[in-house]
């Protein structure tokens, strides 16, 4: 199981999330992956072979009671990251046109430039190498992740994006909803408060952005959680350069760049 | 579960703790109890004494301790918000005398919630069934007192007034409380609840932080009292001077995770006693499955959208079931196989999304124009744990993979060539959709479910065959087994473990000859005991044969073939699903087994009928057969009540010729866990049955997934039987119900978030 940092942690969440890639699009080939510990135990002792493309399992007799299912997980492993973040070797991604950003997830480690973008309307799924993707809401709000340890499933960020990109301050609720174990969502409804702080020049991918940096301070219903948010907001138009925002309790904050456009 | 088997799992249940350990620990946060901690018995309580407190609902709580003199396994479950179940095996080794093993059942009840003035009330009984070293009822009150200190404070009869006890208040008619057991146990035995002495116990509980509890609790029982007088026989309930120790006892429970705990004790002055626990609350726990991301859903062009749409007639987002079926209908004829340059590649990228394609077929026309407006997929799911999110996931490819002329996408379950249900969807909706905070509702109000017949036909002429991936006409696989057997007198868990081999031969879409032979490498189930001479006599005397309590000699061979059968599945009509097996069905029995069901997808109703002929295997003999021949048919009726409580009832002939039924009560969860409990009644009289009386069980089916994270759908699934007799027993040759459940309507409902996962 790689660990993909420098940060000491207790946690065994770490898993490199994404990264660089301006491959073109399907995901890459599944590989095995090797389960951890206690796990390995389990699953070794289930693992058995099957004639290749085999139907066993997922056939008639399934449930019949009488075969062992071999967990077969097909997964992708985790790559290792990249360099340091922020600060990805400017060489490694100097020639990079295609859109690319860069994720660092605070709790775990992980780190990760994730490109390949596809739209949907005001929304733009980026997919790393790995097949886990971040799913973010114009101007820069993540409303959605997907194989991450724990995900953030679904958020309802309206209020958010906009007054984001206006770079006004405002105050209003939104929510982050999770999936416990049983497929229920957990909502979290955040009463928040946006407000400017500064202008501030960043260096991105070596270039300066002007960008207006705007805290959003929110309380989380039913816990009470104190969340904080960052956005840096291009001064001229609608684009979030550089954010850190909380995406759950599990998975703790992310922290974002948008490397190229 | 096939009631009647013998207690068999595939994974010990150490290994549930083992395989728990490691990602459930990985929490971003401090870890900290649950707010309410198993005590010694595995209920909700503070050492050995009961509280007024529940834990969260749907809790699953395996708990193991160990003392001096005795070890103690327990699981308990929160079946419903106020009340708590629990089994328990308990073994004691008193004054160097052979340990002496017990099962129990608990039960424990919250009637009253706790207010600002009242304190919480609870009921309960403990070790109720049968012999009962435990058994004793109590009454008890919890308050909150700040959010750190709980005090409880109750009454107690039985076991827990065998200190301090006194005179029942309850009056004349509840003052003596009889001994021993009624007939051959395994009974209610009512007439002891609430009688004999009384006293009063209590406890007081600090949390000292989120991750550590501090409890103490004065006692009412002395430990040892009701080991010695069920080993004696004698009358139980009053002191029996013996009591040593002083009442008091101490103990510190530590979240080593969220969901497992480790706590110590020092038990009335003289013992200490550790304890292992695992606390699966289901709502606690997050989502952990480690897929990896789903695709995006592509969007088409705007004009191709809705062109699409509109050629589709009806509305632009959220069709109608109407709607869908005139889709349905207007498509029927016209689907023609995909070449097979375009199918191979939709076959590779199912592979990757953890599904298996079987056919993909395209027609309909949109207006004026040839091109096609409707897609439909055969596939099954290899992979994900819940069949929405493969639905959710096949969608998703077609999406990306379709012409934008396509708007209609039929997802049809198949399982080898026999189709099994159906997701009619709208494109437009999954791309509107995809991003809604409320998507899982809308989507799956937006999708047609049917039961995989009157899917639209292929076009005159064309090859039903063609285009199919069909399957290696032989499949094989050998994976290691473990197979437990708990209870016996002997020993309380027998174990097996060897290498288990499948081999099918597909014959044709809907039939195949299956073969499982099971090598032991090395165990001892052969060795467990087995009827004995005067319990048979009785039971052939009354008239019934011994069909499972010797079940044990079939494990004696190294080798046994646990299968040889040809099997067909079949769809004989709308809402029907047939099965017929032929053959070598079981260790024990062989012969011919039907079963048809009827399960409408959105009925919360579906009924079953079975029938098989059978002649019992002689267990000397790889092939060959015994002398015993019978017949067994049954009708089931499954209900699912919604809100993840199901039942389930079966009336007919058992195997040893009695009449009956059985009553099977479960709590499903949308993730698969299954906890549930069953009993059966025939016309075989309780003296006839043998110890235990008559057939009744629990079982707990896991899925690996829980644990791990990772995909997959193996399950750990496991019966609890305490006494496997001959009464109420019945072939286990497989339940078609399992086949369907997984796609009827409540299932949906509970997983209609995993369509966008």
């Amino acid at each position: 199981m790689t660990r993909a940092t420098t940060r000491a942690t207790t946690r065994a969440t770490t898993r490199a999330t994404t990264r660089a890639t301006t491959r073109a699009m399907p995901p890459a080939a599944p590989r095995r992956r090797r389960l951890p510990g206690a796990a390995a135990l389990a699953a070794a002792l289930l693992l058995g072979c099957t004639a290749p493309g085999s139907e066993m399992g997922g056939g008639a007799l399934d449930n019949l009671g009488t075969i062992i299912e071999a967990a077969r997980a097909d997964a992708p492993e985790p790559l290792e990251p990249v360099g340091a973040f922020p600060g990805v070797d400017p060489a490694l991604i100097a020639g990079v046109t295609n859109p690319l950003i860069g994720v660092y997830l605070e709790d775990s480690g992980a780190l990760a430039t994730v490109g390949m973008p596809s739209r949907a309307g005001a929304v733009t799924t980026w997919m790393s190498g790995d097949s886990r993707t971040i799913a973010v809401l114009d101007p820069g709000i993540v409303i959605a992740t997907r194989g991450l340890p724990v995900d953030l499933h679904a958020a309802e960020a309206g209020s958010v994006a906009h007054a984001v990109a206006q770079r006004r301050a405002a105050s209003y609720t939104r929510d982050h909803r999770m999936l416990d174990s049983t497929y229920a969502p957990r909502i979290l409804r955040l009463a928040c408060e946006l407000r400017a702080e500064a202008d501030e020049t960043l260096v991105i991918n070596q270039k300066l952005r002007q960008t207006r940096r705007m805290a959003e301070a929110c309380t989380a219903a039913p816990d009470g959680a104190v969340i904080e948010n960052i956005y840096w907001v291009d001064v001229d138009s609608p684009i979030i350069w550089q954010s850190r925002q909380w995406l759950g309790p599990e998975v703790g904050a992310a922290f974002l760049q948008l490397l190229v456009p | 579960m096939v009631p009647g088997s013998r207690s068999r799992s595939v994974m010990a249940l150490a290994l549930v703790f083992a395989a728990a350990a490691l990602p459930l620990t990985a929490e971003a946060r401090e870890p900290r109890l649950p707010g309410q901690a198993p005590n010694l018995y595995g209920m909700p309580g503070a050492i050995n004494m009961p509280t007024a407190t529940a834990f969260a609902d749907g809790t699953l709580a395996f708990t193991l301790n160990l003392a001096p003199d005795r070890l103690r396994a327990n699981v308990a479950f929160q079946l419903h918000p106020r009340v708590t179940a629990a089994f328990r095996y308990t073994g004691v080794r008193l004054d160097g005398a052979p340990t002496y093993f017990d099962r129990a059942f608990d039960i424990h009840v919250l009637l009253a919630e706790e207010s600002r003035f009242t304190p919480a009330l609870a009921v309960g009984l403990r070790d109720f069934i049968g012999t009962g070293i435990d058994s004793s009822e109590y009454v008890v009150a919890t308050k909150t007192l700040t959010p750190e200190l709980q005090v409880s404070a109750g009454i107690g009869w039985g076991q827990m007034a065998t200190r301090g006890g006194f005179a029942n208040p309850l009056g004349g008619g509840f003052r003596t409380r009889p001994g021993g057991f009624t007939g051959q146990g395994g009974v209610l035995e009512t007439d002891r609840f609430f009688r004999g002495d009384a006293a009063v116990f209590g406890a007081v509980s600090y949390q000292a932080t989120p991750r550590l509890r501090l409890v103490a609790e004065y006692s009412s029982e002395t430990r040892d009292a009701m080991v010695r007088a069920a080993r004696a026989g004698g009358a139980i309930g009053a002191d029996d001077g013996r009591a040593r120790g002083i009442p008091l006892s101490f103990g510190a429970q530590y979240a080593v995770s969220d969901s497992a705990q480790v706590s110590a004790y020092l038990l009335q002055g003289r013992d200490v006693g550790v304890q292992f626990s695992l606390t699966l609350d289901p709502r606690r726990t997050p989502q952990r499955a480690q897929h990896p991301a789903p695709l995006p859903v592509s969007i088409r062009d705007v004009h191709a959208q809705a062109a699409a749409a509109q050629a589709g007639a009806g509305g632009w987002v959220t069709a109608s079931a109407e709607a869908h079926r005139a889709a349905l209908a207007r498509a029927d004829g016209t689907m023609l196989p995909l070449p097979a340059a375009a199918r191979d590649p939709l076959a590779e990228v199912f592979r990757e999304q953890g599904l298996r394609l079987r056919a993909a077929q395209i027609g309909g026309t949109l207006a004026g124009q040839g091109a096609p407006d409707i897609v439909l997929v055969r596939f099954s799911n290899t992979a994900h744990d819940v069949h929405a999110r493969a639905e959710g996931r096949a969608a998703r490819i077609l999406a990306a993979a379709m012409p934008p002329s396509v708007e209609t996408f039929v997802l049809v379950h198949a399982m080898g060539g026999v189709d099994i249900a159906s997701r009619t969807l709208r494109r437009s909706d999954l791309e509107a959709l995809q991003h809604s905070p409320e998507g899982g509702a809308a989507m799956r109000a937006a999708i047609l479910s049917g039961d995989g017949t009157g899917l639209p036909a292929l076009a005159p002429g064309v090859d039903p065959g063609a285009g199919v991936v069909a399957p290696p006409r032989l499949d094989w696989s050998i994976a290691p087994y473990l197979e437990t057997s708990y209870f016996d007198p002997d020993q309380p868990v027998r174990i097996d473990a060897g290498l288990r081999g499948t081999l099918r031969f597909n014959l044709t879409d809907r039939s195949s000859v299956n073969m499982i032979v099971a090598g032991r490498l090395f165990g001892n189930i052969g060795a467990g005991r087995v009827i004995s001479p005067e319990d048979r006599e009785t039971l052939e005397d009354a008239g019934f044969a011994v069909v499972r309590s010797d079940g044990t000699r079939f494990y004696q061979r190294r080798v046994a073939i646990e299968r040889l059968s040809y099997d067909h599945l079949g769809r004989p009509g709308e809402n029907l699903y047939s099965r017929v097996s032929v053959g070598y069905l079981e260790r024990a029995y062989a012969g011919v087994a039907g079963q048809l069901l009827w399960a409408p997808p959105d009925s919360n109703l579906a009924l079953g009928l079975e029938a098989t002929a059978v002649t019992r295997r002689d267990p000397d003999r790889l092939l060959g057969l015994g002398s015993y021949s019978t017949v067994t048919g049954h009708v089931s009726a499954y209900y699912d009540f919604g809100n993840s409580y199901n039942a389930r009832l079966d009336v007919g002939r058992y195997l040893a010729g009695d009449y009956g039924a059985t009553l099977t009560l479960e709590r499903e969860f949308a993730n698969g866990i299954r906890v549930g409990a069953y009993a059966t009644l025939t016309n075989m009289p309780f003296s006839v049955f043998g110890e235990g009386s008559f057939d009744k069980g629990l079982y707990l089916n896991v899925p690996f997934s829980v644990f791990t994270g990772q995909p997959g759908r193996a399950q750990f699934s496991t019966t609890f039987q305490p006494i496997t007799r001959d009464g109420g027993a019945r072939v286990a040759v497989g339940d078609l119900y399992q086949v369907v459940r997984e796609h009827r309507g409540a299932k949906r409902a509970a997983t209609q978030e995993a369509f966008w996962q």
